[in-house]
């Protein structure tokens, strides 16, 4: 296993499930997981909550649900998952906390030096 | 190799798909619904299957899924949606219009492949046939089925006489909406079950498509309204909910060589001609309908020789400075000068256009011969007056607009600002989203916005204050009333007013007199078209007034 495979095992993310989705391609791996890093639907999540464009806001947090399940990346699925079950039972009540631990959850995973 | 389009616009998505199957298929990719029809258009033949997301800019997998409906050559390709793994809503309402299958994110290798084989196996096997003997919905036959049976019961009854009869829900989008999928497949089930008691034993009924079915059955010479109100109550006492409204189309097979799919399309075409008709559910097959279809089927086997041997002509519709009488534009308008069937109004020919999609290459012809009239009227050193052109909605959801236009400018070396684009308030309310991303970008590059048919939708107001505009197009109806009907008056003012308020320029359509255009002028509007001033011209009359009007610009 190569070393960014193992920190993202760290990390807390099923890497076996997702090489398996990757056919162990590592390399793959790595590379969706950088693309991933840039995907627009974090930073346009943060101005829909700011905004209150909550409609958007569910595009933006499904689309990155898709994403990060097919990564395996559990930890900042869940967070994300909160936020989407949120938004879909319309409940504002707790929206930028949540938005608030995605942005957290981010953090942490830079922390494990995968770029 | 098969050959698979995936529609994704996300780009690790694609690359875990590319990943999982191009060492079995053959690849291609799209990132939204716009850019898969482009590729359908040169690939649709060859293709096994498409993998379509449902939540993409642009243009979403809903869309495209309803898009698709339009193309008939499309309508064979199986399409597996692919969707985000939290609810069956968004699965349900996707097999409602039209997909095949579904397939969860995150992706599982196996199932994605398995799914995939199977659907294009099914397809391409006798087994295929008989597995999809049934619809799974209703339980009726299939259409394919339905097809094969009906040829053969009427091809096995030389003494018989056979009627198609077609029927559709016309309230069925409602349903859907307000109630949701589940029950609109619940409806669906009750009525195809009605329909199908309905009929005699040992004829044949089908779902033709979503809430459209068609039967066989023995021909009768008349058919009382009777008949069919006794099945709709039936229907609709049998559902609790909701209420139906539905029409019935008869079509007699005179001629048992005509083949089964073209009979259900004529009955169908019966049910489009009542459908909204309040106090008519069902009609007969007739003579005149019948000399339609024959027209149609003229029109479209000669339109493509008709645009490449230049039968199609442009003329233009001056507008006219209501304050100066000079003319400041004119619309670029087309006629056919058809060899085959002579000189034909666009009332004959572009609905049908948009209906079968022809109006795309149509109206890029209408432009680009714009562009090219307004280079040659300027190097002649005519006056530099723009022209419009008519962008219709078909153009927004298939074409890249802002491109093709920035092209034609290019290529003729003229400004944004000579060539007028007008859209119908009636393409904004059918696709918002896309209409003002498209209108934007357009707006952006320098190109002058024209509002069409402004009054005639609900959502005028709306428009006004969403899309970048630059001129609002009265419908001809204001110009009409006004003089007799003094609420239109009051109205007019209001909608001078706020363009004025705006900074947008009215123009009056369909003025027919001089009472009109001099009511017009003392209420402030600013610019006038309609056969008051000029009907539509050729352009060699255009230029010769222009050059008569001189040097105004």
């Amino acid at each position: 296993m190569k070393p960014f495979t193992k920190k993202l095992a760290a990390y807390g993310a099923d890497v076996s499930t997702a090489l398996e989705r990757f056919l162990d391609d590592e390399d793959l791996l790595e590379n969706c997981f950088m693309l991933m890093l840039e995907d627009e639907n974090f930073l346009l999540l943060k101005e829909q909550i700011r905004n209150e464009d909550y409609d958007a806001a569910f595009n933006s947090a499904h689309a990155l649900k898709g994403v990060l399940s097919n990564l395996e990346l559990t930890p900042l699925l869940m967070e994300v998952n909160v936020l989407l079950e949120s938004l879909r039972a319309k409940d504002y009540s707790q929206i930028k906390e949540q938005q608030q631990k995605i942005e957290e959850e981010l953090e942490r995973l830079e922390m494990y030096d995968l770029k | 190799m098969s050959k698979l389009l995936i529609v994704e616009d996300n780009l690790v998505n694609q690359k875990i798909l590319k990943k999982m199957l191009e060492n079995d298929y053959e690849l291609l990719f799209a990132a939204n619904g716009k850019e898969a029809l482009t590729t359908l258009k040169s690939h649709w033949q060859s293709l096994d299957l498409i993998l379509l997301d449902l939540i993409m800019p642009v243009m979403d997998g809903y869309t495209f899924l309803d898009v698709m409906k339009s193309y008939p050559n499309y309508s064979t390709i199986p399409i597996i949606v692919t969707t985000a793994n939290d609810s069956d809503k968004a699965e349900v309402k996707a097999l409602a219009e039209g997909a095949t299958d579904y397939i969860t994110k995150p992706y599982h290798v196996q199932i994605v492949k398995h799914r995939i084989n199977n659907i294009i196996s099914l397809r391409q096997t006798a087994a295929m046939f008989n597995l999809i003997k049934y619809d799974q919905l209703t339980g009726l036959f299939s259409k394919e089925f339905f097809y094969k049976q009906a040829t053969e019961k009427i091809n096995n009854s030389p003494n018989e006489t056979f009627d198609i009869i077609a029927c559709d829900i016309e309230n069925f989008s409602f349903i859907n909406d307000t109630f949701g999928y589940n029950t609109g497949n619940e409806v669906l089930k009750t009525v195809a079950l009605i329909l199908k008691n309905s009929i005699p034993n040992n004829y044949y009924i089908t779902r033709l498509n979503n809430d459209i079915f068609a039967a066989l059955v023995p021909h009768q010479e008349t058919y009382h309204a009777l008949y069919f109100e006794k099945i709709t109550d039936t229907i609709n006492n049998a559902l609790a909910k909701v209420e139906l409204i539905i029409d019935y189309g008869i079509y007699p097979i005179l001629n048992k060589s005509t083949p089964i799919h073209t009979a259900c399309n004529i009955a169908l075409d019966v049910v489009k001609a009542i459908k909204s008709n309040y106090l008519l559910h069902f009609a007969n097959y007739d003579e005149k309908l019948q000399e339609e279809q024959e027209f149609t089927l003229k029109i479209t086997a000669s339109m493509e020789r008709a645009l490449r041997e230049k039968e199609f002509l442009i003329y233009l519709q001056p507008k006219y400075d209501l304050l100066t009488n000079h003319i400041i534009g004119a619309e670029a308008l087309v006629r056919w000068n058809s060899k085959s069937e002579g000189f034909l109004p666009p009332g004959k020919f572009i609905p049908l256009f948009e209906k079968n999609g022809f109006i795309c290459e149509l109206d890029q012809y209408i432009w680009e011969e714009a562009c090219r009239f307004l280079k040659y009227s300027i190097d002649q050193g005519l006056p530099r007056i723009p022209i419009s052109v008519n962008v219709s909605r078909l153009d927004i959801l298939i074409l890249d607009v802002p491109n093709i236009m920035t092209n034609l400018i290019n290529k003729y070396d003229l400004e944004p600002s000579d060539l007028h684009l007008e859209i119908t308030e009636s393409a904004y309310n059918e696709c918002p989203e896309l209409i003002l991303a498209a209108t934007n970008q357009l707006h952006k590059k320098g190109f002058i916005l024209e509002l069409d048919d402004f009054g005639t939708g609900y959502s005028s107001l709306n428009l006004l204050s969403e899309m970048a505009l630059d001129v609002v197009k009265l419908d001809m109806r204001f110009a009409r009333n006004m003089t007799s009907n003094a609420k239109q008056n009051i109205i007019l003012a209001f909608i001078l007013d706020l363009a004025n308020r705006m900074g947008l320029t009215v123009i009056s359509e369909g003025v027919e007199t001089k009472e009109q255009a001099e009511h017009l002028r003392n209420m402030g509007c600013d610019q006038a078209q309609g056969y008051f001033f000029s009907k539509p011209i050729l352009l060699k009359e255009y230029q010769k007034l222009l050059t008569q009007q001189g040097g105004y610009q």
